[in-house]
């Protein structure tokens, strides 16, 4: 997982984004559950379902700490085969706030 | 006159219909006891299942265990001991009708469903230690449904759960939930109600359908009362019961304020009570003169919830004077109206408490209240990982609330009886339509179908909150500084007293300007007084 994850550039300048960790927990029965879990959207106070492949992106942002654009996009590609739908749930999780987006 | 139950059994217990005469008759549920030569079976049990009847109870167990009356609409607390195997299983019901409380004591097992109870025997053998998870919950009021209490060596029989105790070699105990949320999911309508309309009217044929179970359930002459406020949710209740037994057959409870906090509003309930004809018993709370008590002097030891001292202890002392032995109430009858939100989450009930405290900490800033120590305890993802899942068809924080009254409620012979938390009432509220946008008091959209029922003031938004809070860190100092000084949480280093005394001297601090740091500041300085004068240890 790390070799997927950490950029080898220089991302100082580059936008990079890391998880919310108050607008999620990951337990242990998740896995029972079928790696599915719950995230808090703040912004619209509501509960949202998070399943695969988004949960497996999620929890690898967990142990990556904050990623480059780059490295968000490889975890994509790592965890989904239908990248263009997922980029979008990834988008959607940012503008709710769940990852945040920093410069 | 208590309806509390205190006992211990061990493996050798030799009669066992005397420890069901330490259950004393609550109404409902019904009290039970079989036995043959396989089985000992007592405790409380009540069905509202035609396909469940109370007649076939011992044969019910046999054929599926507690797994179909757990899933279903049935009161019980129930111990079956199987005599062969020396293995003994308690079962409780899924909307926790009782606290069951639990402690391991050399070759037996207490059981008690008062608090107080059992911490005066286990002192008796050990001494205290907190339980970190449950004195975290206790503080922040952050009800949870788990095994665990304020104390380490009490533990609490989950709702819709059982524990099995094994006696041989030793005793040990395990834990399992029989909640199937999913299968309660698949066996309900998939269809929504076209109109709002719709919904109304299904909700009131289905609690009437809930609340007429109940009542023939409960044996004649029974002192009946319905808990009732200017709010839809029991005046709802109190209406069928009207319609069903007749206006003379029960009283209505209520309490109200002499100004607008909340939705208590004494005109409201009386036109509402005269509408149906209703006898009404109402008692006015004055929290602010409440708060402005001597709190020092009237502090129990014993006490979590101090509710001898508090302006709302009031209304228990009013109800201890009429003491009804059944109480119908409206409790739970917000979950209606947000429960196909809630059993889509109801697995995720563990992550939804962690929300709960980083809501409650950051974003309501009650962190101030604590130190950093404190708060890597609260917001520790470990924490609620080792937590074990007992998942509810209705919202987990409410139950154990109601749970909690129902314990204070004992200790005078009333119970409540909760007809929202009816399976079909529930199905009702899942083919409840969604809407796109949130609507402030939706709740008042379907009531407005229900004008046979309602007064038009009910419909007035109500003012008012609970600024009342803010006289606790106001009036209350010489406590507040006897706590700080002998402080519990202090001696671990979960709040500083240095800080929370300069709160105190500052009149611009949150403590008097925020209602819920206040409240939640009382909460804290009750916890750390329930330590102090109950000498428990933490394990940190």
């Amino acid at each position: 997982m790390p070799g997927v994850l950490r950029s080898k550039k220089s991302d100082i300048l580059t936008m990079n984004y890391r998880l919310n960790h108050d607008a999620i927990i990951f337990l242990d029965s998740d896995a029972y559950d079928g790696y599915k879990t719950v995230a808090y959207d703040g912004k619209n106070d509501k509960m949202l379902e998070i399943s695969p492949p988004l949960y497996f992106i999620l929890k690898a942002l967990e142990s990556a700490g904050p990623v480059t654009k780059d490295d968000l996009e490889k975890l994509i590609e790592t965890f989904s085969s239908n990248n263009s739908s997922v980029e979008k749930a990834v988008n959607d999780l940012v503008n709710k706030g769940i990852i945040f987006k920093q410069g | 006159m208590s309806t509390h139950f205190s006992f211990t059994f061990s493996s050798s217990t030799p009669f066992f219909k005397r420890l069901s005469e330490q259950f004393k008759d609550v109404g409902l549920p019904a009290k039970v006891f079989i036995e043959n030569s396989d089985f000992a079976i007592w405790g409380y049990f009540s069905s509202y299942r035609p396909d469940i009847p109370e007649s076939q109870l011992a044969l019910e167990l046999s054929r599926y265990g507690l797994k179909r009356i757990a899933n279903s609409d049935c009161d019980y607390l129930l111990f079956i001991w199987d005599k062969k195997l020396k293995k003994l299983t308690v079962g409780l019901d899924n909307t926790m009708n009782f606290l069951c409380y639990f402690a391991i004591l050399d070759n037996q097992v207490v059981f008690s469903s008062r608090f107080s109870e059992i911490k005066k025997i286990v002192s008796g053998y050990k001494p205290l230690i907190a339980d970190m998870d449950g004195l975290l919950n206790y503080i922040l009021q952050a009800w949870h449904p788990t095994e665990r209490t304020l104390l380490k060596s009490v533990k609490t029989v989950p709702p819709g759960s059982v524990v099995k105790f094994v006696f041989e070699p030793n005793i040990y105990y395990q834990i399992e939930s029989l909640i199937d949320i999913d299968d309660f999911l698949s066996s309900l309508p998939k269809d929504e109600f076209k109109d709002d309309r719709g919904f109304a009217k299904a909700l009131e044929l289905a609690l009437t359908e809930a609340v007429a179970r109940r009542l023939e359930k409960i044996p004649q002459g029974v002192h009946l009362g319905c808990e009732i406020s200017s709010g839809f949710d029991c005046t709802f209740i109190a209406y069928i019961m009207a319609k069903l037994i007749g206006p003379k057959s029960f009283y209505c409870y209520s309490f109200y304020f002499p100004k607008g906090y909340g939705t208590e509003s004494l005109n409201i309930i009386r036109k509402f009570a005269a509408k149906h004809s209703l006898r009404l018993r109402a008692v006015k709370l004055y929290p602010e003169q409440g708060y402005a008590r001597n709190y020092f002097k009237l502090w129990k030891d014993d006490d979590l919830l101090q509710l001898d001292a508090d302006y709302f202890g009031d209304y228990i002392k009013f109800l201890k004077r009429y003491s009804p032995r059944l109480l119908f109430t409206g409790q739970h009858g917000d979950e209606t109206y947000s429960l196909k939100e809630w059993l889509m989450l109801a697995k995720y009930a563990r992550q939804i408490s962690y929300f709960d405290h980083i809501r409650w900490l950051k974003r309501e800033r009650q962190a101030i209240l604590f130190t950093p120590k404190a708060l890597d305890l609260m917001l520790d993802k470990e924490r609620f990982n080792k937590r074990r899942r007992y998942p509810l068809f209705v919202s987990d924080m409410n139950v154990v609330e109601t749970a909690l009254i129902n314990e204070i409620y004992m200790n005078f012979g009333t119970r409540q009886i909760s007809p929202y938390l009816d399976s079909r009432v529930l199905a009702v509220g899942m083919r409840r339509r969604l809407r796109d946008n949130r609507i402030y008091d939706e709740k008042q959209i379907y009531a407005r179908y229900l004008s046979h029922i309602f007064v038009p003031e009910m419909f007035i938004p109500k003012k008012g909150g609970t600024e009342f809070a803010l006289g606790f860190p106001r009036n209350q100092k010489p406590l507040i500084s006897w706590v700080m000084k002998n402080s519990v949480l202090a001696q671990y280093g979960l709040i500083d007293p240095g800080k929370i005394m300069q709160m105190m001297s500052d009149e611009s601090s949150p403590l008097y300007k925020d209602e819920f740091i206040a409240l939640a500041f009382e909460y804290l300085v009750k916890a750390d007084w329930y330590l102090i004068k109950n000498k428990i240890s933490l394990p940190i």
